[in-house]
């Protein structure tokens, strides 16, 4: 057997299951599901066709239209809620309790280990018309009629996500601050800075990768998800996702334009995310 | 006075995270189906009426035998894996060997769901638990991917050629030297893929057709409306799922320094 | 004769479209110890692991003792290798460690942990045995490390930089005693660095390596006295270096004119008047003038003294030389001494000093 230059078990070819595993269950799908997206369904029957029926259907339904717009707005709003709350929450872990900084961000993360399904659903406990939220402050005489608006609503959507997606947005922030040596910071308060021209002008252009990935995971994953808007959404809160779901495990299922809708949305969401990025880019630069 | 207001924030903003855990272990012991407070007295019938649920013992079994299912097939395909991006010399051919690698994990779950059943129906693969388990091994890759490369960054590749100069075999220097050394790595990410196994539910939905899960038994229940056992059930769910998250933390931590 | 330890021929190692070592021949004598020296990038490296089996030629053989090993996979070639850092087994003891190849051999226990005893003795680390490596100072770790590539008596050692992470102290200590084990031993030993004073406290012969070729091969003296190329001379020892013209030739002398100045120095077979040329002058070489003492035409220059810096041992004084390069001077303290900023100082040199070269590929 000839010597080697390649490093003993690590061999090029340790890559290869994962990467099959990759083409076989990601690539080739998500291929097919484009391909599924020219198609017609009749009844439960699917005819192959090549035609831009269905995008035509999606782009021209001003309830479609809606619903994305409702949806990229209720990502929106929960990223922006997550990811700053995430930074501060990073900064205080990261700069002022330092070494206790590890240990908060190990309770943080468990909390995901909740359970997903769990975790939504306990929030319709607490927001519940006679849930945890209303009983206890009528219980304290600080209302005398339940509020209505806490569930079954955009409200309780966005609530619910921000606890769904904390954890992740603080993860990458987080991480990108512990490479962010003290000396930096002193270095800026050695220069003259104060508090916030050392945020702005040090920190964030420094943790700027890190602000990124936890505002593409917030917006992305609130945006697509499709549970919580069926639990503790309301008729007027219904996101993209539920009718793409629908399309797939529902009555008057229609595959070939679940899959449509699943790129239309896919598209729609890229771009949101790409523009918010660029700004956050632009924003950090000066 | 700085740290003062930094502790309450960080008890605030950990209580906002954990209400929704507070919430279900408590109603799961109340004697009233109505959850709300306060307490009227303390039970475990909750807990017997989730398991009289005729469906619980196969939801178990099921979740089980997809949880061990996914933590072997995508422990070994996944440690095998990251091992081959970090001997890569190329540093930008390990970072974008690494970003491919988390693919799965960036595509939404409801879209790799439904791509996943379309291509399974296809290809004539009846819906069902090796459907699913197809779909547990794609999502749970990336995270055993990144926790591997994570604890392997230190990784020192040149005991493994120490070996073989002084005369191992490529066999017997994985026995004697790589899998000693990674062994708790390994366990760790297991179990990271067995813990997110068990509480996968959107590609599962798509994929089990009729079969269940306990996720999938929980979405069902939750649909019906309120019912305490749930809370029963998922409290004894997350218990589990911390036992192993925490488990594979600690077995984490003996690995290679 | 007996075959040498190590026969390299025509070596070459390209990685992608970089050249790492271009048609390299070295022969390694039985019981030799032997240094790869030259800047980081020059293929030292490279080289080594090549003969350890763990990178493989694009062209050219290697040979342990007669025997062709090109083709030979690292576990089966008679070589060891001491690694830059140890890599030393972290789940294993210093004992489980040393006897890991003879496990590998099928020794029997008793043979293994009498032959663990007595490398743990050689590289005096009695007691360690049962010690981890995460419970050792740099230092013995590369001991260890040593010990671990001696046990199964391997035909050639290769060291790579092994001493390299330790602080000076101690790397001047563990110079002396891997010289006294090799000696010791009788061993062929093949000791990759970067560190010129190290490779020549160390070895036997010298091999300089620059751009993946060997410039120039000799003894620790060979190399030092007669360098054969700017390279060699800058990389071994501090040196001045004056450029200028051969303007006349007498036999075994010539003359060389420096900015102006005519300067002697013993002429350089191939170079005829009118050829650029390089004087090199060790700074240990030149001396203060002396009124007293009879001194060679064209072996002393005069110039005004910019710098002074003590050393310890010496103190290096810097003059503004012919067309104002500085040359550099190391002098005895009690010379330099009343010397100051400003003066003008004489320096003369032995007429043997001067070395005569050639621009380097040129």
């Amino acid at each position: 057997m000839a010597p080697q230059d390649q490093p003993l078990v690590a061999s090029a070819a340790s890559l290869l299951p994962a990467f099959l595993v990759y083409a076989v269950l990601l690539v080739i799908p998500l291929a097919a599901l484009f391909v599924l997206g020219f198609w017609r369904a009749d009844g439960f029957t699917l005819i192959p066709d090549l035609s831009l029926a269905n995008y035509q259907r999606i782009l021209t339904s001003g309830l479609y239209r809606d619903v994305l717009i409702r949806t990229i707005q209720v990502g929106m709003v929960t990223a922006a809620i997550v990811v700053p709350l995430a930074f501060a929450l990073s900064y205080v872990m990261r700069f002022v309790l330092e070494r206790r900084g590890a240990l908060i961000l190990q309770l943080v993360l468990l909390s995901l280990f909740s359970g997903y399904l769990v975790r939504i659903y306990a929030w319709r406990t607490i927001l519940g018309k006679q849930g945890l939220l209303n009983t206890t402050l009528q219980y304290l005489g600080l209302i005398d009629e339940p509020l209505d608006f806490l569930i079954y609503s955009q409200l309780a959507v966005v609530i619910t996500l921000c606890g769904l997606l904390l954890p992740l947005a603080v993860l990458p922030i987080y991480s990108a601050m512990l490479n962010v040596s003290d000396d930096f910071m002193e270095a800026a308060r050695d220069l003259g800075a104060g508090f916030w021209q050392r945020l702005r002008t040090v920190l964030l252009p420094m943790v700027l990768p890190g602000v990124t990935t936890a505002f593409a995971f917030a917006f992305l994953l609130s945006a697509g998800d499709f549970v919580t808007p069926s639990l503790v959404g309301g008729m007027q809160s219904t996101m993209i996702g539920n009718i793409i779901a629908d399309q797939f495990r529902g009555i008057g299922a229609n595959w070939p334009l679940g899959a449509a809708l699943s790129f239309v949305t896919i598209g729609a969401m890229m771009t949101a995310c790409l523009a918010v990025v660029g700004l956050l880019r632009g924003v950090s630069r000066c | 006075m700085l740290t003062g207001f930094a502790r309450l924030f960080v008890i605030l903003v950990v209580l906002f995270l954990y209400l929704p855990v507070f919430v279900t272990v408590i109603f799961s012991f109340s004697t009233s189906p109505r959850l709300s407070l306060p307490i009227e007295g303390l039970t475990l019938d909750w807990y017997s009426a989730a398991l009289d649920n005729p469906q619980m013992a196969a939801a178990l079994r099921n979740s089980l035998i997809l949880a061990v299912g996914t933590a072997l097939i995508s422990g070994v395909i996944g440690c095998a894996c990251s091992f081959g991006i970090l001997a890569r010399k190329s540093v930008r051919l390990r970072q974008g060997l690494l970003a491919f690698s988390l693919l799965p994990a960036v595509v939404p779950l409801l879209v790799t769901g439904i791509a996943l059943a379309v291509m399974f129906h296809a290809i004539g693969l009846q819906q069902g638990l090796r459907n699913a388990m197809l779909g547990h091994v794609l999502v749970c890759l990336p995270f055993v991917i990144l926790t591997m490369n994570a604890r392997l960054q230190n990784f020192d590749f040149s005991v493994l050629e120490a070996a073989r100069d002084l005369g191992a075999s490529r066999l017997r220097a994985f026995t004697d030297i790589t899998l000693p050394l990674i062994r708790p790595s390994l366990i760790g990410a297991c179990l990271l893929a067995a813990a997110l196994s068990l509480d996968e539910f959107v590609v599962t939905w798509f994929n089990i057709g009729n079969q269940q899960t306990v996720p999938v038994l929980v979405w069902g229940l939750m649909r019906r409306g309120v019912d305490p056992a749930i809370n029963a059930l998922a409290t004894a769910l997350f218990a589990l799922l911390v036992t192993l998250v925490v488990a594979s933390n600690l077995v984490g931590k003996r690995g290679p320094r | 004769m007996t075959a040498p330890a190590v026969a390299i021929n025509g070596l070459t190692k390209r990685f992608g479209s970089a050249l790492a070592l271009d048609h390299v021949s070295l022969e390694v004598q039985p019981g030799e110890f032997v240094s790869l020296l030259g800047p980081s990038g020059c293929g030292k490296t490279t080289l080594l692991r090549i003969i350890a089996g763990f990178e493989s030629p694009t062209q050219g053989r290697v040979s342990i003792h007669g025997q062709d090993v090109t083709d030979l996979a690292a576990e089966q070639r008679p070589t060891n290798l001491v690694f830059q850092r140890g890599a030393l087994f972290p789940h294993m003891s210093v004992g489980m460690n040393i006897g890991y190849a003879l496990r590998l051999r099928r020794w029997s226990a008793v043979r293994i942990a009498a032959r663990v005893e007595e490398m743990l003795a050689l590289v005096r680390l009695e007691g360690m045995r049962d010690r981890m490596p995460g419970q050792l100072s740099g230092g013995q770790s590369q001991r260890v490390a040593l010990a671990r590539a001696l046990a199964a008596e391997p035909k050639v050692l290769l060291l790579d930089e092994p001493l390299s992470a330790l602080d000076l102290k101690l790397r001047e200590q563990m110079q002396l005693e891997l010289r006294a084990i090799q000696r010791k031993l009788g061993a062929t030993f093949v000791f990759v660095t970067h560190d010129q004073t190290e490779a020549l406290v160390m070895s036997d012969r010298i091999a300089i390596m620059q751009g993946g070729r060997i410039v120039q091969t000799g003894s620790p003296q060979d190399i030092y006295r007669r360098p054969n190329s700017v390279f060699v001379s800058g990389f071994i020892g501090q040196t001045n270096l004056l450029r200028g013209r051969i303007v006349g030739q007498d036999g075994a002398r010539s003359t060389i004119d420096v900015g102006g100045v005519h300067l002697s120095a013993p002429t350089l077979p191939g170079m005829a008047p009118g050829d650029a040329a390089i004087l090199l002058l060790r700074p240990e070489a030149l001396r203060l003038r002396d009124p007293g003492r009879a001194e060679v035409a064209g072996c002393a220059l005069e110039g005004r003294l910019t710098d002074r810096v003590y050393l310890g041992h010496c103190v290096r004084i810097t003059i503004a030389g012919p067309g104002g390069i500085p040359l550099f001077a190391d002098l005895r303290e009690e010379e330099a001494e009343g010397l100051n900023k400003g003066d003008i100082v004489a320096l003369v040199w032995a007429a043997s000093s001067p070395i005569l070269m050639k621009e380097d590929f040129a």
